[in-house]
């Protein structure tokens, strides 16, 4: 599956391929650019979580690519190349802002926060929470990071399991079992909130 | 006692979960002037797009081509302080050809040695001025 995923993105992008085999760098980066610079930047944004910081990634990115174009070999499709070179320098910023940051976790402070204030507003006879998209999205970011990310592109991609897993660069059996158990952990967390009925609760949310 | 969960009930949450997440989980769209600062960026880099080796070769390229205009520059100098030399030494065997006969008819003998002096008098001048500059050049330098 993730093969012919891979083919078809080799095949959408020889157009590009042909512009690089020509010379045609400049060209060849503006469609690039035009074609990959939004998936790029989410992908940044599912990992980095911050939005700032994820478009500064998406550019020192694609910055990147178009510094190592003229050395691309074909050897990956130009997709995986990419995504390959996304994530590896939004690791490397997040190791960086790593070791400028404290040990506690952000996310699960605000998931907890969030936790916290549904609880207080679930104690009156079903009153809907006050944000419960923003109570959904804190028990997103504390999932697991492999989850959270799978779960997180997998919306923004629009469902597409074919294009959460090239960019994660992982086999798009693992992003399933990732969504699957993602989805089970966060039902999980929605019945310990102790919210009522989480169907009706989840209904409201949507 | 738990009752068993009935099967559609879990179909309904998944999709009840699903809607929701696909309401809280929306794409984020591209900052503004994404593509602007890109643009910049890629201009600031310059000719980074070409690869080491090509940057390497465009090096070797232009060391070798000031290398060969030095050398043609040398080449041409020579030349020509070859022809000034033998141009001047033909003018003056040519001068000294109708010079001599008439210093020695309006002078006499001695006056065969005049233009000779005068020439080494103006070539000493000449070269004492050169290293004069020269020493003086290498004053400034140091």
């Amino acid at each position: 599956m993730q093969q012919s995923a891979l083919s078809e993105a080799g095949q959408r992008d020889l157009d590009i391929v042909e512009l690089l085999r020509g010379g045609r760098n400049e060209a060849a980066f503006e469609r690039l650019a035009e074609r990959y610079e939004r998936k790029v930047y989410r992908l940044c944004c599912s990992i980095m979580r911050d939005p700032d910081q994820a478009a500064d990634a998406a550019q020192e990115s694609l910055l990147r690519v178009w510094k190592a174009l003229p050395d691309f070999d074909e050897r990956a499709s130009l997709s995986t190349w990419i995504y390959t070179i996304t994530r590896n320098r939004c690791l490397t910023a997040l190791e960086r802002r790593r070791e400028h940051e404290s040990m506690s976790d952000p996310a699960v402070e605000q998931a907890a926060e969030a936790a916290g204030a549904a609880r207080g507003a679930s104690a009156g006879p079903a009153e809907p929470a006050p944000d419960q998209l923003a109570l959904l999205r804190g028990l997103v970011d504390a999932l697991p990071e492999h989850y959270r990310r799978a779960l997180t592109l997998f919306y923004y991609e629009e469902r597409s399991v074919a294009d959460v897993a090239a960019m994660l660069g992982q086999p798009e059996g693992t992003i399933k079992t990732h969504l699957h158990r993602a989805r089970a952990l966060l039902l999980e967390r929605v019945r310990a909130l102790g919210l009522g009925d989480v169907k009706h609760w989840l209904e409201e949310s949507a | 006692m738990n009752r068993p969960q009935d099967p559609s009930d879990d179909a309904a949450l998944e999709r009840a979960l699903d809607a929701a997440l696909a309401r809280a989980l929306l794409a984020p769209a591209l900052p503004a002037g994404f593509r602007q600062q890109l643009r910049a960026a890629v201009a600031r880099a310059g000719d980074t797009s070409a690869t080491r080796a090509q940057r390497l070769a465009a090096a070797e390229r232009e060391h070798a081509a000031q290398l060969a205009e030095l050398r043609s520059g040398y080449v041409r100098l020579r030349q020509r302080t070859l022809g000034t030399l033998i141009g001047a030494a033909f003018a003056a065997g040519l001068l000294l050809n109708f010079a001599l006969p008439w210093l020695k008819a309006h002078y006499g003998e001695r006056g065969v040695y005049a233009l000779p002096a005068i020439g080494a008098a103006i070539g000493l001048a000449l070269s004492l001025r050169a290293w004069w500059q020269r020493s003086s050049f290498a004053r400034l330098l140091s």
